[in-house]
This record gives structure tokens, C-alpha cells and sequence, in this order.
């Protein structure tokens, strides 16, 4: 017994055009829970597949109307009396609380997937990413605005606050280097030396002005950072200005 | 700069979510199986052999009394309603699958081995082409565009703008500017009947468009007059009608009309069958912005300070001699391209009226630059302009882009060309320049400090087949 299948638009698909684009909020969610659970399967029980298969047909088909399974076919009875068993809850509602069930599943399930350029007809190429380390450290949180995470290390390591590491620089130089200003002040709160010296001689000054970081700069200098240091090359982070408007700040 | 190992502040946490994914991805490979018994008409009824049970029909699933519950069999299930079916990603995976239109067109299949470089189907009596326009979806009517018209040329644009870039979620979408659009559409031997759009039939809204444009291509050997097809967009609400393969069936039978039998054009997916797969390599020329919109990433072992360094570039070109090309370079100019072009294997050939429309320099559209020695022009570049809009970014809506168009090294070496060339872009106050790894870019890419970009570029003909070829042995370049 063929029954008729829905659509898939592989048609579609196969001129790069994403189908899915003009789904609603709640069926992009739903398909994602379902790829997920394709990944996951193996490791669900089966009480949870149970419920998910019961959701799924739901959503999908609304409401149980095939016939019982034979008292024999334990498993598709089971199946059958799972989906049976949420009468004629709504589809939506349904598909809701499927996803509801795979979140708990898997809490950090992105909802914003990073799509694959290559299933488009155009997109616009990008700078290739590095693989990402499976180890972070602090570096890292630093760069990625992981306040909390910084926060937490500081507070795990306060000798090494002030600390250079192999290649000469300390947790402010590589703040000002990257421009974040919110992780700037977080280490100015903890009580970090603002005037250190990197293995250069160069300070979180001398970073901010030649990354020409405005927002980092005035709160280096609010918060007391010396202009008139000199790194070893003899200059001071004004004479490294990456462009007029940060030497307006030195002015001022 | 900082080597992490042995890093003072290794503070090490394991990656969680390693192991959720390690085992996705497999599902296509049934999907596949499901259409081949389909004809390219047919959009909803499996065709089930007499007698034989449909092992994915879901129903056969459930009631089956000897079927096992098991995992797979769940996932089947699962597998059956997923819109997901993605399209291939490299040819090794688009072997695998079956193509619905594409199977249907004169194109060579994907497994296909070709040693002739020939066309696939002969030329038709013009007489016996279908002079009726294909049929709409009920609601949409046909509409040539006069692009020399400024209302139609913005909503040409708006329409682009909109949905060009099929990804909701990306962060950046091609922004092609009104006055680009016209050069890119209206070359010499352009045709209005070409710029076909979709409206509306309620509202007269644009929603979708495809166009073509005539091209002299050599392939291999051979010379063969076609057209290059591009701005293939059907507007996001309705790319569940089937709106797109009509534009391409009804491009295909204009062009046709016109005695064209062959067509070249260019996409990001692997569908049947690639000529070439060239990659875009990206050249930063503001590395700040490019890394605060993500269009880059800081490396893990650099800071800013020395990023900025490592890509700052001299205040103006070195080469003496290098300077814009003027209309009095043309007939020159001209020669030394198509001569450089003859080295390839596929590549355009450009009349004179060609070359003066596609390289002589429009603000904003197309630069090009000689380098005179002796009143005698040596080499040649140019690079057509093409912002993206950013999207989800608090400071930043433009990122300004340059794309290498044609080049030829003669008396400079490439790497001092193409230096000159980058700080005439930077002066221009581009943020990055992009160049595919097609001709003798390779020659200059890694010097120069291009980084390799997420993005493929797929060259395709249509109605010829001939041995495919390696990304430095094409010569074409479209916009």
C-alpha cells in the first residue's frame, strides 16, 4: 500500500534553492530537533524514542488513525499506542513539544546552524575559518567576549593576573590588542597593572593606539594609563598611531 | 606570537558537543534511492514496483508484524519527511544522486567520462523551437525587463538585494548596485527579450529573474558563440512553486530562439556536471573590519598589531608606468588580452567593442590599469566592484569588495602586478580583494597573503561536453 509522499522539492533543492527559507519558526526548530535525533538515536532509551516516534507521527499526520497492531508485534504496538496516546492533540502543539523533548535531550542544541555555502547557487565566499581548538583557555575567552569566563579566571588565578606569557604579553595587551573594551575594564576592576610591559617594552597603550581601538584607549587613559612610556624601539603609543583620529585622543 | 602550549594560562576544558556530532551526515544516501524511479514530471507518487512493499512508506513501518523496532527504522521514518535534502557538496557526493531537472537537460551526467569536446545535442531549427513562452504557476505572468528604465532597474535591484543570497542565516549578501546590474547585463549584442523576470499577475511585484548574455567562448579547440547565463533569483516566499526551473526552460527556449544552442555559467553547488571547481582566495586589505564583521578571523597564534603589519601595503603602486587605462590603450590593450586569453582553455574572446564595454574604467564598476614602458603597454589588470551588504552588525552595513577580472603579466613579474594592483585598491579604500585560483592567479595568491576562502566556484556549460580541467586552465571570469 503506496501511499502518496509529501513533496520533498528535491527539484528544488538541486538548484540550490533552500526550501526551508520560507518555513515558519516552528517547522525550521522541528527539523532541526529532527536531524538532531537522527544523530543522536543510538544513544536515546527507548521509552524516549517512544515518545519522540509518538510526537513525530503527530506533528507529521495528526491524530492515530491506523489500526492496532497485532496483539503479537510488540514493538509496533508500542509505537501505535504512543502515538495513540495523544488523541488529537494539535500538530503545532505537537511539534512544540517535540522540540520541547529534544531540547532537554540536548540543552545546547544551536538553533542558529552555520549552513554549508555549498548547498546555495551564490553566496558570498568568506575567509576560510581555522579549525577550533578543543582546548580553550583564557586567550580565547579574551577573544571570543567571554566576560564570565575571564571573570572566573581572574578570580581562580589572581597571581597570574599580571603575569607574560611565552611570547611576552600579559591579559591587558592582549585585550587592548583585540579592542574589547569590556573585557578591558572587567580586568581594570580586578586591579591589573594598566602601565605593564609587555616582553617589548610595550604597553596596553601602545596596543590600543596602533589597533587604533578609540573605545580602549579613552579608558586607558581615564584609568591612569602613562602616555610616556617607550617600548624598546623608543616610542610611545602615540608615536604608533594607526591614524589621526586616535592621535586627537592623546590631546585631548 | 603566543604558542599556546605551555602557555601560562592554559586553563583547559574538554569541547563538549564532540561527540553529538560525530555521527550525523549519513542520511542523504536513502533519499537518493527514493526519486530514481521518478521521471522529472512526476512530483508526489513513488513508484512502487507490483507486489514489493515500499520500505519507507511509513504506514508499512508501523503495521509490518515482523518489523523490529529499532533505531533505524525510526530514523527512517524520521528520514522520509525531512526537507533537508541538501544538495551535493562535492562531486564525489553528487555522483550519488539523482537529478530530477538536471536529468532532463543536456548536460552530461555526473559519472559521465567525455574525451570529445563536442555539443551534446545538435543545433534546432529555429522553426521548430516552442514559440510560446513555458506556463507559470497560476497567480505569476512574465515580464521583460527594460533595464534602461530606472523604476524597473531599482526593482531589479530591490529584488536581488533581497534574495539573491539564498541563506536567511548568512552574514553577508552580494549587494549589486544598480549601475553595476547594467553593465553586467547590457554587454554589446545584449537583448531586453534576455532579462526575463516573473511578476505578480495581482500586485505586478517582481519575484523572480533570470538573465542571459552573449559570449564568443573557446573551448579547447574550438570556438563557439553562446551565452552566459546569471542572476538566477526567485524571491524567498514563493521558492516552493517551482518557479526556477521554469526561468531556466523559459531562458533556454528564448535563447534558443535566437539560433544560441550553448550556454556557460557559474555556481556555488555541484550539480551536473562541473567543468572546472575554481576557489575564491580572499586578499585583506582593511583586516580590522574584517575581522570585527567576521568576514575573517584573527588566528589563533596572531594579535591585531601584527595582523594589521603583516597586510599593510606601500601608499601607492611601484611599478613605474602603472597607471589607468585609458580609451586610447584599447586597441593595444585589447590584443595583449586576447593573445594572454589564447593560453587557456576555456576562456572568452573579446571583440574590440567587447573590451572597450567590459575594461574601460566606470566609477564604482570596473577599474583597469596598463603598465606603459616606453610608450608600449606590457601587462594589464582590472577588477570589477561588488559590495556586500553585512548583515546583524551594529557599525558596519558595507563591506566593499574588489574581484580580480583579467590580468596579464608581460614585462612585470606577477607578484609586483598584483601588489600594485592591491594598493590601487586599498587607495580606493576597498576592504578586501578577492580572486578565484583560476589562470596564473595561484602565481601571486600565497605571496601576495590571500587566505583561501569557505567559497567554491563551479564553471558549467550547457548543451556541451567536453574533458574537464583543472581551475588554472580556465580563463573566464563572470560577474
Amino acid at each position: 500500500m503506496a501511499c502518496a509522499k509529501p513533496d520533498d522539492y528535491s527539484d528544488l533543492t538541486e538548484l540550490g534553492i533552500d526550501v526551508e527559507a520560507e518555513l515558519d519558526e516552528d517547522s525550521k526548530e522541528f527539523n532541526k530537533c529532527i536531524r538532531h535525533v537522527q544523530s543522536i538515536a543510538a544513544t536515546l532509551d527507548n521509552e524516549v524514542l517512544l515518545k519522540l516516534y509518538g510526537l513525530y507521527k503527530q506533528s507529521i499526520e495528526g491524530p492515530c488513525k491506523a489500526p492496532k497492531p497485532s496483539w503479537y508485534d510488540l514493538k509496533g504496538k508500542s509505537k501505535w499506542e504512543s502515538w495513540k496516546s495523544l488523541g488529537d492533540m494539535d500538530q503545532l502543539m505537537a511539534k512544540r513539544q517535540y522540540v520541547q523533548l529534544v531540547l532537554t535531550l540536548a540543552p545546547h542544541l544551536p538553533f542558529k546552524e552555520t549552513k554549508d555555502k555549498s548547498n546555495f547557487w551564490v553566496s558570498v565566499s568568506c575567509m576560510a575559518p581555522e579549525c577550533k581548538p578543543m582546548n580553550q583557555n583564557v586567550l580565547d575567552y579574551i577573544r571570543n567576549s567571554e566576560v564570565e569566563q575571564v571573570e572566573k579566571f581572574l578570580d581562580e588565578n589572581e597571581d597570574k593576573k599580571n603575569e607574560l606569557d611565552a611570547s611576552g604579553m600579559g591579559l591587558i595587551h592582549y585585550s587592548a590588542d583585540i579592542g574589547n573594551s569590556e573585557i578591558l575594564q572587567l580586568l581594570i576592576t580586578k586591579g591589573i597593572n594598566i602601565n605593564l610591559q609587555d616582553g617589548e617594552g610595550q604597553t596596553a597603550l601602545h596596543y590600543a593606539s596602533s589597533c587604533g581601538h578609540l573605545d580602549c584607549i579613552k579608558l586607558l587613559l581615564s584609568n591612569g594609563a602613562h602616555c610616556d612610556i617607550k617600548d624598546s624601539d623608543g616610542l610611545t603609543a602615540l608615536d604608533i598611531a594607526s591614524d589621526e583620529s586616535v592621535k586627537k585622543l592623546f590631546s585631548t | 606570537m603566543s604558542d599556546n602550549s605551555g602557555n601560562i594560562f592554559t586553563e583547559e576544558i574538554g569541547n563538549d558537543g564532540a561527540k553529538d556530532t560525530a555521527q550525523v551526515h549519513n542520511k542523504d544516501s536513502k533519499k537518493r534511492h527514493r526519486n530514481k524511479k521518478k521521471n522529472s514530471e512526476d512530483t508526489s507518487v513513488p513508484q512502487v514496483p507490483n507486489g514489493q512493499k515500499d520500505p519507507e512508506d511509513p504506514n508499512e513501518l508501523a503495521n509490518h508484524p515482523l518489523n523490529a523496532y529499532s533505531v533505524n527504522e525510526l530514523k527512517q521514518a524520521v528520514e522520509l519527511y525531512n526537507l533537508s535534502q541538501k544538495p551535493a557538496k562535492t562531486p564525489e557526493e553528487a555522483l550519488k544522486k539523482t537529478y530530477r531537472f538536471w536529468n532532463t537537460q543536456p548536460v552530461p551526467k555526473m559519472d559521465e567520462k567525455i574525451t570529445v569536446n563536442e555539443a551534446i545535442e545538435p543545433d534546432r531549427n529555429v522553426n521548430n523551437i516552442r514559440a510560446k513562452p513555458y506556463s507559470l504557476p497560476d497567480g505569476f505572468k512574465w515580464d521583460t525587463l527594460n533595464l534602461d528604465n530606472p523604476t524597473v532597474l531599482t526593482e531589479l535591484y530591490t529584488l536581488l538585494n533581497e534574495n539573491y543570497v539564498e541563506d536567511d542565516d548568512c552574514m553577508f549578501r552580494f549587494d549589486y548596485q544598480p549601475e553595476f546590474l547594467k553593465w553586467a547585463l547590457q554587454p554589446p549584442g545584449w537583448r531586453e527579450e534576455w532579462h526575463c523576470g516573473v511578476r505578480v499577475v495581482k500586485s505586478g511585484r517582481l519575484v523572480g529573474f533570470i538573465s542571459a548574455v552573449p559570449a564568443t567562448l573557446n573551448i579547447y579547440d574550438k570556438q563557439q558563440h553562446m551565452v552566459e547565463i546569471n542572476f538566477l533569483c526567485v524571491h524567498k516566499k514563493l521558492r516552493s512553486k517551482r518557479v526556477a526551473p521554469v526561468l531556466i526552460s523559459e531562458i533556454t527556449r528564448r535563447v534558443n530562439l535566437t539560433g544560441i544552442f550553448q550556454a556557460v555559467y557559474t555556481a556555488g553547488i555541484v550539480i551536473p556536471k562541473p567543468v572546472s571547481t575554481c576557489t575564491y582566495w580572499h586578499r585583506s586589505l582593511n583586516p580590522k573590519k574584517l575581522i570585527e564583521v567576521k568576514f575573517s578571523h584573527l588566528s589563533r597564534n596572531m594579535t591585531m598589531q601584527r595582523t594589521l603589519k603583516l597586510y599593510k601595503l606601500p601608499d601607492a603602486p611601484k611599478t613605474p608606468g602603472f597607471r589607468k587605462m585609458k580609451l586610447e590603450d584599447v586597441d593595444e590593450t585589447h590584443v595583449l588580452l586576447n593573445e594572454y586569453l589564447q593560453r587557456f582553455d576555456l576562456a572568452p574572446y573579446f571583440t574590440k567593442e567587447d573590451f572597450v564595454h567590459w575594461f574601460l574604467p566606470r566609477t564604482n564598476i570596473i577599474d583597469s590599469f596598463v603598465v606603459e614602458t616606453d610608450g608600449k603597454i606590457t601587462d594589464f589588470v582590472s577588477y570589477y566592484m561588488l559590495p556586500s551588504s553585512v548583515m546583524h552588525h551594529p557599525v558596519h552595513k558595507s563591506l566593499k569588495a574588489a574581484y580580480s577580472f583579467y590580468n596579464v603579466s608581460g614585462n612585470t613579474p606577477w607578484i609586483e602586478l598584483m601588489q600594485d594592483a592591491l594598493i590601487s585598491a586599498k587607495q580606493l579604500n576597498f576592504d578586501v580583494f578577492n580572486a578565484l585560483d583560476l589562470m596564473d592567479n595561484s602565481k601571486f595568491l600565497e605571496p601576495l597573503k590571500f587566505g583561501i576562502g569557505d567559497g567554491k566556484l563551479q564553471y558549467y556549460l550547457y548543451n556541451w561536453k567536453c574533458p574537464s580541467m583543472s581551475s588554472n586552465q580556465v580563463g573566464l571570469v563572470l560577474q
